[in-house]
């Protein structure tokens, strides 16, 4: 989903392998000297210019308060990269070569100036270096700073791209912390900024899962007719941790699973999940198609909590053999904290398509294991032909479709145990693809900054997908927020999740499925 | 090559059991932790060893990549036992760890040795996976006067050959270009070798304000390493001009041809653009022989392209002392010069192998450069 004017211009880019490469451009990243950038950002950067993904004419420049030099930065970067890259330490030669381009700008995010003194480093960049007057704009900053740092652009004319170049801005997750706040920022980021020119990241997922699961449905003619509530009957879809907060608990504890992780990432597994094919395989296409799911769930009102959602908050435990403590006892939390870190929610999609069929989301910290799925289970078969038989409990079909840690497709189906009777029992088929085969895989961080720098933003979420996954989760934070105060914590680290989880399957007549 | 672990040894079996047999080897190996065993496969891969002593090298090649494209592999070899003996068919098993439960993936590998090209034939026949797209890997030798080849090939969805190792490059390249004439799904080591270079190639011309001089371009040197006057890999070198020559549309010149020693002139017509377009340009590809730094198969020193009428331009890549990197430097009149220091990494054929078995398809770059290539190479003949 690439513009392919600039390949087709170039004709020496025409082949199979030949992969669009981003035009020249500066980074400028807000917050440079914080963790992101050392950890992830630049580790990224270094790793896509190792393997000839960037241009010639690229360049980094970090904007922050402190007072730091130009060679300083690149020395805090180079050991970041040493300690964070994939690809291990740096190749000298590689590095030297790549942090020609890295340089520092001392401002205040709050000062005017400072954005009309970058202004002016940007055009000596793009004299010095060819980056071509293409900006991107990368918020690695806590969300307080994001005003000052819009407004600031938007006064100085960097938002505005220069004839025949772009400007682009990158705004990490959690866009807003409700529907309200998610709106303030959009108002905000358009009052200076075009949507197209506007990336939110969702970086999770990862491109080979969306892509995969886009596939899978739409390159196959043989799912898409079993695809609905006529086969379906119920989907289970579990993003599960296994670990705790480890040591963020004093931005967790302002968040929750439901933010932290039902917003965003199992709203995003839903819709690709539930979407109807695109018109054409075009971001927009997609988009669009995952809106207008996300719109046809039934929202939850606050008073309806208790019957389609589930929270827990994990208490000691046990994580692969090793203790560890309680939420209530990480740093930074709340000693009476009531921050979820288990959330269950029944939803119902309320088109033609899904209408009757229950869609069950669970997510957690401290679960015993790290996995991510999406299991589809269909509705047994109409007449039960092998009631006389020696059998037990004929099981109902189930594809799972799996993210993480191995990626593949799991149908499981009925059989016969050779032998004399007819002894039934299930089996599955089990394919493992992609990252399964010793290929090793890009970070997320490579890609979502590959994608942007390419103007592709399939692994961005758009405006109205953001409000639109707000909507329903904000009105259960108000009818979480009318109710009595929970007993925490109900799930000992290391276990499933709190028993009220199991009973609200089984008062359906289902159960979770064991992973 | 550390991670891959030998379940069974090359073992004698009955390829009229086969499948049975080597689900026997399977379930001896796992003993109770068959769970932990995968059996899966994405490709037959039929390979052709023109020794005994290349059946070693061509299995370790394929199973080095075996776990990007899982896969059943049967290497066939002459054997020299006579026509009329019975083929010796040994099976190995190897294992190689995947993923984070540590379940290990099962590569299948059955080595064929006969003397008859009939019964090589009738016994690949037999073991290959249903369903199953056949790759051939012609290893060695280039296949034109191979009478097993023309056998093979008729079994196979994809050839894949390195026209590094043609023992007559300037003739075989023509003759590659013939089989295109017959079929376009060829894969070739040589061609996936030159992939960086043409990355970086093709990066300067990403640049908007660059774009132009691509139309520009009169002059390109090429120096490709030489022994002596030998080329070590003359079709590489060959193919980097034609898929120059192929995708900017230059024409080769009747007797536009020279060689003066180590040093190859090919003179070609390019479009010409803008005022004066019905006029004739030029453009001139050197190839220069450069003293050999190791024993790589990627021999291309460096590659320069240049402007020179009017505005000078060069774009070039040259390799670095260190073996995977490269140089890149843009010189522009008017404009601030660039260069950078690149990754350009020296693959190994398992490498090789695996970037193109993940592309199935018909390359028609690929193809145009062969085309234009052979060309070149008959005017070397």
């Amino acid at each position: 989903m690439v513009d392919t004017t600039t390949m087709m211009d170039n004709p020496l880019r025409t082949g199979l392998r030949m992969e669009h490469s981003p035009d020249p451009c500066t980074i400028v990243i807000f917050g440079a000297t914080g963790d992101l950038t050392s950890r992830k950002l630049v580790p990224a950067l270094y790793n896509l210019a190792r393997e000839r993904r960037l241009p010639a004419g690229f360049a980094v420049v970090g904007f922050a308060r402190r007072d730091w030099s130009d060679d300083f930065f690149r020395e805090q970067m180079l050991n970041g990269v040493n300690e964070n890259s994939r690809s291990g330490k740096v190749e000298p030669a590689l590095w030297e070569s790549f942090a020609q381009g890295i340089t520092f700008h001392r401002s205040d995010f709050t000062n005017p100036e400072g954005y009309k003194a970058l202004a002016e480093h940007l055009k000596q960049i793009d004299q010095e270096r060819g980056t071509g007057g293409n900006r991107l704009f990368y918020l690695a900053t806590p969300p307080d700073s994001y005003d000052d740092i819009i407004q600031n652009l938007g006064a100085a004319g960097l938002a505005k791209p220069q004839e025949g170049s772009w400007t682009r801005i990158i705004v990490e997750k959690p866009f807003g912390h409700d529907l309200a706040s998610a709106k303030a920022l959009n108002q905000e980021l358009l009052s200076v900024f075009d949507e197209s020119q506007v990336f939110r990241i969702d970086h999770y997922l990862g491109k080979e899962t969306v892509q995969n699961l886009l596939v899978f449905r739409f390159a196959n003619g043989i799912f898409e007719p079993l695809w609905d509530r006529r086969t379906v009957d119920h989907v289970q879809i579990t993003v599960a941790e296994h670990i705790g907060v480890e040591g963020r608990g004093g931005y967790y504890d302002h968040s929750g699973a439901m933010r932290d992780m039902i917003q965003n990432h199992l709203m995003q597994l839903l819709s690709l999940t539930t979407m109807e094919p695109p018109a054409a395989y075009h971001t927009d296409a997609v988009r669009d198609e995952k809106v207008k799911v996300l719109r046809s769930i039934r929202p939850v009102a606050p008073n309806e909590v208790d019957k389609y959602t589930v929270r827990g908050q994990y208490g000691p435990g046990n994580l692969s053999g090793t203790a560890v403590p309680g939420y209530r006892e990480e740093k930074g939390v709340d000693p009476n904290s009531q921050t979820e870190t288990f959330v269950a929610l029944k939803l119902f999609i309320e088109n033609w398509r899904w209408a009757g069929v229950p869609f069950y989301l669970r997510t957690g910290k401290a679960l015993p294991k790290r996995v991510s799925e999406i299991a589809i289970t269909f509705k047994s078969a109409p007449l039960m032909l092998f009631h006389n038989a020696p059998t037990n409990d004929i099981e109902p079909n189930v594809m799972a479709i799996k993210i993480q840690p191995d990626e593949g497709i799991t149908i499981k189906f009925e059989a016969k145990v050779p032998g004399q009777t007819n002894q039934i029992r299930p089996v599955t088929m089990d394919f493992r693809y992609g990252t399964s085969f010793g290929e090793a895989s890009p970070e997320a961080y490579e890609r979502l900054l590959l994608d942007c720098l390419l103007g592709d933003s399939t692994l961005f979420t758009r405006r109205d997908e953001v409000e639109a996954s707000w909507s329903l989760i904000t009105p259960i934070h108000l009818g979480w927020q009318a109710e009595a105060p929970m007993q925490f914590p109900n799930y000992e680290a290391g276990s499933w999740g709190p028993q009220a989880a199991d009973d609200f399957m089984a008062r359906d007549g289902r159960k979770w499925r064991r992973l | 090559m550390d991670d891959i672990t030998e379940l069974v040894p090359p073992t004698t079996i009955d390829v009229q059991k086969m499948d049975s047999e080597l689900s026997r080897l399977v379930r001896e190996a796992a003993g109770e932790n068959i769970h932990a065993l995968s059996r899966t496969s994405t490709l037959n891969l039929v390979g052709y060893a023109p020794s005994q002593d290349a059946v070693g090298t061509l299995s370790d090649m394929i199973r080095a990549q075996s776990l990007r494209h899982p896969n059943r592999t049967i290497i066939i070899s002459a054997g020299d036992n006579g026509a009329e003996a019975k083929p010796d068919v040994k099976a190995r098993i190897d294992a190689q760890v995947s993923g984070p439960d540590h379940t290990r993936v099962v590569f299948e590998e059955v080595d064929i040795a006969s003397s008859g090209s009939d019964q090589m034939v009738s016994l690949v026949l037999t073991l290959l996976l249903p369903d199953l797209p056949v790759v051939l890997v012609w290893y060695g030798e280039a296949p034109f006067e191979n009478a097993l080849f023309s056998q093979l090939e008729k079994l196979a969805d994809r050839i894949l050959i390195d026209t590094a190792t043609f023992a007559s490059p300037r003739q075989d390249l023509v003759k590659l270009a013939h089989m295109l004439d017959e079929r376009y799904d060829i894969s070739d080591l040589n061609w996936s070798r030159l992939t960086p270079w043409r990355e970086l190639t093709a990066q300067f011309f990403d640049t908007k304000a660059l774009q132009t001089h691509l139309r520009r371009l009169d002059r390109v040197v090429m120096r490709y390493e030489a022994n002596n006057g030998r080329p070590t890999n003359l079709p590489q070198a060959l193919l980097l001009a034609g898929w120059l020559t192929a995708q900017l549309g230059w024409t080769p010149m009747e007797g536009g041809f020279s060689v003066e020693g180590e040093l190859i002139r090919i003179h070609l017509r390019r479009p010409a653009f803008g005022i004066g377009s019905g006029a004739i340009r030029l453009v001139t590809i050197e190839l220069q022989a450069a003293p050999v730094v190791d024993d790589s198969l990627d021999s291309i020193a460096s590659l320069s392209l240049q402007a020179t009428d009017n505005v000078l331009a060069t774009f070039s890549v040259q390799r670095a002392e260190d073996p995977n990197c490269a140089n890149t430097s843009v010189d522009v009149a008017g404009m601030t010069p660039m260069s950078r220091t690149v990754r350009l990494e020296q693959l190994s054929s398992a490498d090789l192998i695996s970037q193109e078995l993940r592309l199935l398809s018909t390359d028609a770059t690929y193809s145009a450069a062969l085309r234009m290539a052979a060309r070149f190479a008959q005017q070397l003949v």
